[in-house]
């Protein structure tokens, strides 16, 4: 795949908030409009986020039920040394930061230690783990149900208020923009080599001298940091921090992601990112719309419920199009598409 | 490449199979007949794809092209449990017994027909009647090979798919289970794999040798095997023994 | 020690529903190597049906209970079955889709009964008698956990004598160990898949009912969260074992409900999550004897 198509890509996309232009439908708003803007830089974060997942599902073959909780930790952490404690913003940042590679690997090196449905179910344990201690509200720091605001004191000036919402765009991109190189760059890699060798054929990995583990733990961490970043910026994003982050739904829905654009491939994970997110996003507000509301009710109900939208054509893909939406230019075209397999299939 | 002596029925005739295993081309047009009554083996060096081919005639592993045939019906592309139905018994390489159940329930899962031949497998391994509450999975190696035997004896079949029986075996138990197939033979038709040449001769009335996936030897068993040179070209070992 | 009888008694009920859950969810995955996400929106399914047909139905509680809860689960086992004949079945042999595809599905059902009925708690017809409270050892225990008690322990030794003593169960107990070799012995095992999933169906549509007994509500997030504990409690015990799903489920009850009293609130659920990480970590197949796929 050229060079060419992704930098005009990059680049539209980094002259949006200068677009005075309207999409109907699919936006509400002109594209430089904060709503607008709020709502893209959602969908970029999410591309991102996605594509921290697919580091360690479709190109590791690893299957976690907690990625959650590593952008729960981004987002708690930071609003609660910010908020509750009251720290500056680089403190704040380094603080994250160490948690963000010091928590992964010590949860990584002991969730590692299984591997298959059993590393699935630890992740899992752990997340909930995470979702139980910020329900439970210690020392009043995580809000518990409620969640918490953020403290905006310590946040660079550029980053706080409506008409800064192109900064916060920009920053999404910025993120989205890092996630794909770090990816790429690890995977390009000779660590990178490995772990695709370890997601097919993990014996042989063993039998020419090298131990997977260590792999793993590097792609583990480095997923986990990313996504602890991507928590940063949700935070700044949507101002404050709720349980919703830590529930296993959220990881849900990054494997939807994942798996909408395609594991393993290049560009997947991020275009099922912002799709989902932009989906999401819209069908919502589309719900709540005179149009939809005023419907029979065997139309309304289903309408005006996103969730329910997607899981229907979540399910759709897996069995007409399973390599995802980037299988479909292959698969226009006629061709078989290249598809890398998934985890348990290489077993199979 | 292959002829039934004439005189006989064809009770499976394999043509033109082929088989990927993911990349891997394993069989790469296997075409052999085998005639009714009696043992066929299908002989060669390790890797050439006897117990996929096995596999390939039950279903269990899918078939590309080519064709299969059952006593002249077509079994290509039924699923394993149809294939089965048909009248074929399966003694897979590892035994496959289920560890979990008793011997008694090993077998009674495994009856198909009305009148299931319990004397008969009674009659060849008696120490299965003393054992039927045992649980499979305390077995020893040789008893859990004559549960997996018996299995494929106990319904009346046209066909018997059995595969290395006496590998990793004591010679006693070499020679027991020699005999239970020598009398099964007696009844059914069976296609063996085997690299104990010394069974092979005992048992095959004509052989199928494999290499790289196709078919290079077709004959009668004795024939063979009285050529000590043919045989080590064949299959890299000394002819008579293992 | 009438607190501890109470806490003992409730950590049973939780148990009692974990185990009809876990019971199902353990088959399935034992049997056909599917991990159904999906089961949650089943456990929702028979709550919200049970729900729906007593309100229909009408009268005392009683009899929207029972009859309501009956046709509860019967909608769960039909559910089910719908799901794995439509979209289970075609994926044979694709086994990370058919997860996927159970993924789709707990989305999408979840969003549907919430879209139809709301996110508020429905009130479920109790009956009073289930309300009132019995004194065991100074305790006074509500009647409702002698029910789910009892109603778990008639599924455990139904389950039992029919994975012993039938055929049916004969093929699902060797289907777990190893399913191609079933096949290879001329038994058709999709046959077998469908009424497993179906049978999970109406066990995990049963622990909707109960949950709507226990809680005295039905809402839709009962099912995720009863899914998770389930998740754990099959892996602690085992997959595909019947009495270590009991076992596990049991212990996580208890566990749950005297470390949420005796250390602080929530801790019970931190000290499950954490019990089944170290399990997991110590033996990878959990405390049952390991299967084969």
């Amino acid at each position: 795949m050229s060079i060419v198509i992704p930098v005009v890509v990059l680049v539209l996309l980094a002259i949006v908030p200068k677009l005075s232009l309207d999409i109907p439908v699919v936006l509400n708003g002109p594209l430089d409009s904060p709503g607008t803007l709020q709502v893209l830089a959602l969908c970029l974060l999410f591309a991102g986020i996605a594509l921290t997942y697919d580091l360690l599902f479709g190109f590791t073959g690893l299957l976690s039920f907690g990625h959650a909780l590593y952008v729960a930790v981004g987002v708690y952490a930071t609003a609660i040394a910010l908020t509750r404690w009251e720290w500056g913003l680089w403190p704040t940042l380094a603080f994250v930061a160490a948690v963000g590679i010091a928590l992964p690997l010590v949860l990584g090196a002991v969730s590692l230690r299984v591997s298959g449905i059993a590393f699935a179910m630890v992740t899992l344990a752990f997340a909930q783990a995470g979702n139980v201690l910020v329900q439970k509200n210690p020392y009043g720091w995580t809000g518990g149900e409620e969640g918490t605001g953020l403290n905006y004191d310590e946040i660079p000036d550029a980053f706080v208020g409506v008409l800064n919402t192109k900064n916060l765009y920009w920053l999404a991109l910025g993120y989205a923009v890092l996630v794909f190189v770090v990816v790429r760059f690890l995977v390009g890699s000779s660590a990178g080599h490995v772990l695709r060798a370890v997601r097919e054929n993990e014996p042989r990995v063993e039998v020419i001298g090298l131990n997977p583990y260590w792999f793993k733990l590097i792609a583990f961490v480095v997923a986990a940091f990313l996504a602890v970043l991507g928590g940063i910026v949700w935070l700044l994003l949507i101002g404050g921090a709720t349980p919703e982050v830590t529930t296993a739904n959220f990881t849900l829905a990054l494997l939807v992601m994942v798996v909408l654009g395609g594991a393993g491939t290049r560009y997947g994970a991020m275009i099922g990112g912002f799709l989902y997110t932009l989906l999401d996003q819209r069908l919502g507000a589309l719900a709540g719309s005179t149009r939809v509301q005023d419907l029979p009710d065997v139309l309304r109900v289903p309408l005006s419920e996103p969730l329910f939208l997607l899981g229907t054509l979540f399910i759709l893909l897996v069995f007409f199009v399973p390599g995802g939406l980037a299988s479909l230019p292959a698969r226009l075209r006629g061709m078989r598409p290249r598809r890398e397999p998934l985890p348990e299939e290489a077993a199979a | 490449m292959t002829a039934a002596p004439t005189g006989t029925t064809t009770a499976l005739s394999v043509s033109g199979l082929h088989v990927y295993l993911g990349e891997s081309h394993v069989l790469q047009g296997i075409s052999f007949d085998v005639p009714a009554d009696g043992v066929t083996a299908v002989l060669g060096r390790n890797g050439v794809g006897k117990t996929t081919t096995l596999r390939a005639l039950m279903g269990l592993v899918p078939r590309s092209r080519g064709t299969v045939t059952l006593e002249g019906e077509d079994v290509s592309r039924l699923s394993t449990h149809a294939v089965v139905r048909r009248g074929v018994g399966y003694v897979p390489e590892d035994r496959d017994v289920f560890s979990g159940l008793t011997v008694a329930e090993n077998l009674r899962l495994a009856e198909r027909d009305g009148e299931p031949r319990y004397e008969l497998v009674h009659d060849l391994f008696p120490e299965l009647r003393q054992r039927a509450g045992q649980r499979a999975g305390t077995l020893s190696g040789g008893q859990q090979q004559m549960v997996a035997i018996a299995r494929a004896l106990l319904n009346r079949n046209r066909l018997l798919l059995v595969d290395e029986p006496t590998k990793g075996l004591a010679p006693l138990l070499v020679t027991e289970v020699a005999s239970a197939l020598e009398r099964a033979a007696g009844l059914t038709t069976i296609v063996l794999v085997e690299q104990n040449l010394q069974v092979v001769q005992r048992l095959a009335r004509d052989v199928v040798v494999l290499d790289a996936g196709r078919v290079v030897h077709a004959g009668p068993a004795a024939e063979l095997l009285a050529d000590p040179d043919h045989v080590r070209r064949l299959l890299g070992v000394h002819g008579g023994g293992h | 020690m009438s607190t501890f009888v109470l806490l003992t008694i409730t950590g049973l009920g939780l148990g009692a529903m974990y185990f009809l859950v876990a019971s199902g969810l353990s088959l399935i995955y034992g049997l056909m190597g599917v991990l159904n996400f999906a089961h949650g929106a089943l456990i929702t399914v028979g709550a919200y049906a049970a729900w729906w047909f007593g309100d229909q139905i009408g009268g005392g509680a009683w009899q929207r209970l029972l009859l309501g809860g009956l046709l509860g689960i019967v909608a769960g086992a039909v559910v089910a079955a719908l799901i794995e004949l439509v979209l289970i079945r075609p994926l044979y042999r694709r086994p990370v889709e058919q997860v996927l595809v159970t993924v789709g599905l707990a989305l999408a059902i979840g969003a549907l009964v919430q879209g139809i009925w709301g996110a508020d708690p429905k009130v479920f017809p109790v009956p009073a008698w289930m309300i009132d409270t019995t004194t065991v050892f100074g305790a006074s225990i509500p009647n409702d956990r002698f029910v789910e008690i009892g109603v778990a322990a008639a599924v455990l030794v139904g389950l039992t004598v029919f994975l012993r003593y039938t055929r049916f169960g004969l093929v699902i107990r060797a289907g777990v160990e190893n399913r191609a070799m079933v096949a290879a012995l001329g038994i058709d095992v999709r046959r077998a898949f469908t009424i497993v999933f179906a049978l999970g169906g109406a066990l995990a549509a049963l622990a909707g009912v109960l949950s709507g007994v226990y809680f005295g509500v039905v809402d839709p997030g009962r099912g995720t969260s009863l899914l998770i504990f389930a998740f754990i409690v099959v892996v602690i015990g085992g997959f595909g074992s019947i009495g270590g799903s009991a076992v596990a489920a049991v212990a996580v009850g208890l566990i749950q409900q005297y470390a949420n009293y005796y250390a602080s609130s929530g801790t019970g659920d931190l000290a499950v999550v954490l019990l089944l990480a170290a399990i997991l970590l110590v033996r990878p197949t959990g405390l049952a004897p390991k299967v084969a796929h």
